[in-house]
C-alpha cells in the first residue's frame, strides 16, 4: 500500500514539474504579444507588397495589411464589401476543431 | 488516507493525459521569388478519409480573396469561423513564414495530411501546392511545392 502511495506521490509531483511551465507559457503568452499578432505583419517592410485582387477595399483595414487601394480593377466581380474577414491572430483563441490543444495562441513569424 | 489517496488518482489521472496530448509543432513555409504580390496560403488538414479535418492557418486578411484558395474554399465554403484566431498577413515572394501551433498528438501518425493551397494576385492559382503526411518520422524533412512555395517542413 505505501509503495502505491509513493508511486502515486511521484507521478504526481512529475505531472507538476511537467504541467506548470506549459501553464506558465500559456499564461504568459497573453501578455507576449508581440511574440504573436504584432510581428507577424510586414506591412512596411520591403519585398512585402499587399495582395488586392479587386477595388472596392473602403478602408476596412482589420487586418492591418499595407493595402493599395489604386488597384486596376481587373477581376471588379469580387468587389464586395459583405464579406466577413476573419478575426486576426491574438484576438482569440484558435478554433476548437480538434486539431489545437490548450487553446495557446499561435506564435508566428514573417522573414 | 483514503481521501488523499483518491485526490492523488484523481489529480494524476487529469493531468498526463493533457500533458500526453499536446505538441508545439512549427510549420515553415518558404517562398520562392515568383516576382508577384504577396502569396494568401491556406493551411489545413484532412483525415485518412481524405475529408477536411480542419484549418492550421491562414495567410491573408481578406475573406473577398479566398475562393482563389480554391480546395480549401470548396471544403469550407470561405467560413472565416474556421479560421478565427489562426490569420495573418500575405507572405511575400522570397519570404519566409514561420508558425508555431499547439496541436493534438493524435494528428500524427493517424492518417492526417497537411495540405496547402496558394494563390497570388494576377498570377495563377495553385491549390494543394503542398500534400504531406502528418507523420512523427516526417518532421524535419523538406517538401517542394509546385509553384510558389519553394519548401515547407515542420518540425516536433
Amino acid at each position: 500500500m505505501t509503495k502505491s502511495i509513493k508511486i502515486l506521490i511521484a507521478t504526481t509531483a512529475l505531472s507538476a514539474v511537467l504541467g506548470l511551465p506549459a501553464w506558465s507559457a500559456m499564461t504568459s503568452s497573453d501578455q507576449e504579444t508581440a511574440n504573436t499578432a504584432t510581428e507577424v505583419r510586414p506591412a512596411n517592410e520591403p519585398g512585402s507588397k499587399t495582395f488586392i485582387f479587386a477595388s472596392g477595399d473602403n478602408g476596412d483595414d482589420r487586418d492591418h495589411e499595407n493595402e493599395r487601394d489604386d488597384d486596376d480593377h481587373r477581376r471588379s466581380s469580387d468587389d464586395d464589401d459583405n464579406t466577413r474577414n476573419a478575426l486576426p491572430t491574438g484576438s482569440v483563441t484558435p478554433p476548437q476543431n480538434g486539431l489545437f490543444e490548450s487553446g495557446a495562441k499561435p506564435q508566428v513569424k514573417i522573414k | 488516507m483514503k481521501i488523499f489517496l483518491a485526490t492523488l488518482l484523481l489529480t494524476t489521472a487529469l493531468t498526463l493525459p493533457g500533458l500526453a496530448m499536446a505538441r508545439p509543432v512549427t510549420f515553415t513555409t518558404t517562398l520562392n521569388n515568383y516576382g508577384g504580390d504577396g502569396a494568401y496560403l491556406a493551411l489545413y488538414v484532412t483525415d485518412a478519409s481524405g475529408a477536411y479535418a480542419g484549418s492550421l492557418w491562414m495567410a491573408g486578411g481578406k475573406s473577398k480573396y479566398y475562393e482563389h484558395l480554391s480546395d480549401w474554399y470548396r471544403a469550407t465554403k470561405g467560413d472565416p469561423a474556421q479560421i478565427n484566431g489562426i490569420t495573418g498577413a500575405s507572405v511575400g515572394a522570397g519570404r519566409s513564414l514561420e508558425i508555431t501551433l499547439d496541436l493534438a498528438d493524435t494528428l500524427f501518425d493517424a492518417g492526417y495530411t497537411l495540405h496547402i493551397d496558394a494563390a497570388v494576385e494576377d498570377m495563377r492559382d495553385s491549390p494543394n501546392e503542398i500534400a504531406v503526411p502528418l507523420t512523427k518520422s516526417g518532421a524535419g524533412s523538406p517538401v517542394k511545392g509546385r509553384r510558389y512555395i519553394s519548401n515547407f517542413s515542420y518540425g516536433l
